[in-house]
């Protein structure tokens, strides 16, 4: 249609304008709004006429194709990658693919059935995509093979685009919708080949996002945006301290403060200990909360800070017995006779991930069943959790899990789920627990504090000769009992952009300090000098350009 | 009892007053397209209209939008056809989406009284934090949305 036909209406409220325009029709925005996603992202889509193929999709009788993703999705647009996977083979209607949230309930019931639900590693097109394409391969095969049975007709006689079968011969055509039960009963004898990347025809082109649509009305519910009927509401607040114990609080404090309906203790294994009030809504709950007199047992370590952390880690700069991970050639002499020597030293502090949603679980817990919305990078571990923690039987537990408003990490920990679910297992209703943006940002599994100096060594043509590079991190203070809280991401970033032994050095110390030292002489070639500058990530990029051979 | 306009609908609610607007929005009556970032007027993700400029709704007490009217990310225009949210969804600007209501209930009162913002204007009014990073499509989206709106 025109853009000129566009209706525009301008209302005036009060002092101010709020601008309405209507587009109705535009061609770009057709069908934008139909639900290619549960608004409630934990509801399925799939009616009781449409037939499953396989675990990973769905054929409605008019063609419609859903898709489960076992995969969280926090701003990766898992939802769109995953259908595109599976519908490279798929070859169905690309306009009538939607997406929803494979079960977790059904992968621990039907063993793992989903493979990896745990989304992290940067791995939920990297690590899925062989088997996301089997998937929708092999269920195609099994849809032409039903149509095949159909007529008679052998398979190699029949095409397929868009998901209409075609008898080359008699241009005879099916529907996927058409044949979809038939082939749901179908074993094929082996399983097809997937496409090489060569072949693809939809992942090699971009399309509209089918999350964006919920994104931009306000309609997609994150785990915040959780409501469910008689839902109560809870402000935590944990030890302040890691590892702290409440001593004594006191609950007559608040309990006559407007909507408080009771003050809960909490704690347990892998669990903070702390206090929540709750409440009929957030804010009472959270207002009542910060009036609410607690008294800490701050334990062992309620004089460690980030800035002696910081101190120690400098001081430990010139400490000799630092281990040697890496050495080549000789750099202490190579830097003897360089030129010019360069030193810098670089600090980067704990860094909480700062997503944009703040922590909260809801769960509701009965003799038999427990359910649990969260948004969970997780899930797995979440329903285990919830399952261990309640004593109710892992098929009985329900991971409803939502859109996350940030992961980046922090979100595979599932410290909010142990402990909604510990507050709920107190209560007779569903509870909302959320952390304020303080209790947030105070109880993260941060990103390590590393101090990192660099000394280069420069020939008189002003090209490195030599590079010694000592880093030091301090991931545990003391020994292990710190390492569910601080050192598990700790633990993956050392590994993975440090040295691959690194996990094995520091499972096996007890001591507070992690010495990392890389010492090697920069090849000399034209045009492959590392940058070693920039701040924050200065050390990791350095050293993993440092590890790259040649 | 307090009455509130809200998306053109009027509610009675049962509220303090000085309880922020953002959690009658959405724990009293159920919007939740108005997200909780901060509750310190800091990032943003709670903004909506009150008589058509920008209010950060964690930080305001909903007696201040007594009488007035409210308008959140559900009600800037009927079926999400506002030139922000066509842009929006044109630059699939959002990444995990939920400081998105508030930049485009930002950009909109932006919109409202600048019908051709440049990049300072939208650099000084949309001031909404993103964790995500999408701070460039949101700008390329807002251009796109004023160019929507004056070809119409």
């Amino acid at each position: 249609m025109d853009r000129r036909e566009f209706i525009v209406t301008t209302l005036t409220v009060g002092g101010g304008f709020a601008l309405a325009l209507a587009f109705p029709g535009s061609q770009v925005e057709g069908a934008v709004n139909a639900a290619k996603i549960p608004d409630k992202p934990w509801e399925s889509l799939v009616g009781n006429a449409d037939t499953e193929i396989n675990p990973w999709l769905v054929v409605a009788p008019d063609d419609t194709v859903t898709i489960r993703v076992a995969q969280s999705e926090m701003g990766q647009q898992t939802f769109t990658s995953w259908s595109k996977m599976i519908c490279e083979e798929l070859e169905c209607d690309w306009s009538k693919v939607r997406a929803e949230y494979a079960s977790v309930n059904r992968h621990f019931r039907e063993n793992k059935v989903y493979r990896r639900m745990a989304t992290n590693a940067s791995g939920a097109v990297r690590i899925s995509r062989e088997y996301l394409q089997q998937a929708g391969a092999s269920a195609r095969e099994r849809l032409m093979a039903a149509a095949a049975g159909e007529w008679g007709v052998p398979r190699s006689e029949l095409a397929v685009k868009d998901g209409i079968i075609t008898h080359t011969p008699t241009g005879r055509k099916l529907r996927y919708g058409q044949v979809a039960q038939k082939a749901a009963a179908i074993k094929l004898p082996a399983e097809p080949k997937i496409k090489t990347p060569d072949q693809f025809t939809l992942m090699n082109k971009p399309t509209p996002f089918l999350e964006t649509p919920l994104r931009v009305d306000g309609s997609v519910m994150y785990g915040m945006d959780v409501r469910l009927p008689g839902m109560l509401y809870a402000a935590a607040k944990a030890s302040p301290v890691f590892l702290g114990k409440v001593k004594k609080y006191d609950a007559t404090a608040v309990k006559n403060r407007p909507g408080v309906h009771s003050v809960v203790e909490f704690g347990g294994q892998n669990i903070e200990a702390g206090v929540a009030v709750v409440a009929d809504s957030y804010w009472h709950a959270k207002t009542a909360l910060d009036l609410l007199p607690i008294e800490w047992d701050d334990g062992a370590h309620g004089e460690d800070t980030s800035e002696k952390f910081l101190r120690m880690a400098h001081a430990a700069l010139d400490e000799p017995g630092a281990q040697v991970l890496v050495k080549k050639g000789d750099p202490e002499a190579a830097l003897k006779g360089a030129a010019k020597v360069v030193e810098a030293v670089y600090d980067v502090p704990y860094l909480d991930h700062a997503f944009m949603e703040p922590m909260n679980c809801t769960a509701q817990v009965t003799a038999n069943r427990v359910d649990v919305w969260v948004g969970t990078q997780r899930p797995e571990e979440a329903l285990l959790d919830a399952a261990r923690i309640t004593g109710v039987p892992q098929d009985n537990v329900y991971i409803h899990n939502c859109f996350i408003g940030g992961g980046f990490g922090r979100r595979n920990q599932n410290d909010d789920v142990r402990q909604a679910v510990a507050i709920a297992k107190q209560l007779d209703r569903p509870v909302k627990v959320v952390w304020s943006r303080e209790e947030t940002m105070r109880h993260g599994y941060y990103r390590p504090m590393r101090v990192a100096r660099f000394r280069a060594g420069l020939g008189p043509d002003g090209n490195p000769v030599a590079w010694i590079n000592r880093v030091i991190g301090i991931d545990q203070n003391p020994p292990a009992d710190m390492r569910w809280r601080i050192s598990s991401s700790t633990f993956t970033c050392g590994r993975r952009m440090f040295l691959p032994e690194f996990g094995l050095r520091w499972a096996g110390r007890r001591t507070s300090f992690i010495w990392k030292v890389l010492w090697m002489n920069w090849p000399m070639r034209p045009g492959k000098t590392p940058t070693t500058t920039g701040a924050r990530y200065s050390t990791a990029t350095a050293i993993s350009r440092a590890r790259r051979p040649g | 009892m307090l009455s509130l306009r809200i998306n053109g609908k009027t509610y009675s609610v049962d509220v303090e007053r000085e309880t922020p607007l953002l959690w009658v929005i959405r724990d009293t009556i159920g919007l939740t397209g108005t997200k909780y970032g901060c509750g310190m007027g800091l990032c943003g993700a709670c903004t909506v209209h009150v008589n058509g400029k920008a209010v950060r709704a964690c930080s305001q007490p909903v007696s201040q939008a007594a009488g007035k009217d409210v308008t959140t990310i559900e009600g800037l225009s009927p079926n999400a056809q506002h030139p922000l949210q066509i842009a929006w969804r044109e630059g699939d600007v959002p990444e995990c989406g939920y400081c998105q209501p508030g930049q485009i209930m930002a950009a909109a009162a932006l919109l409202a009284k600048n019908s051709k913002p440049g990049d300072a204007d939208i650099t000084r009014e949309v001031t909404n934090l993103c964790r995500c990073g999408t701070y460039p499509r949101i700008r390329q989206a807002i251009h796109r949305a004023a160019e929507l709106a004056a070809k119409s």
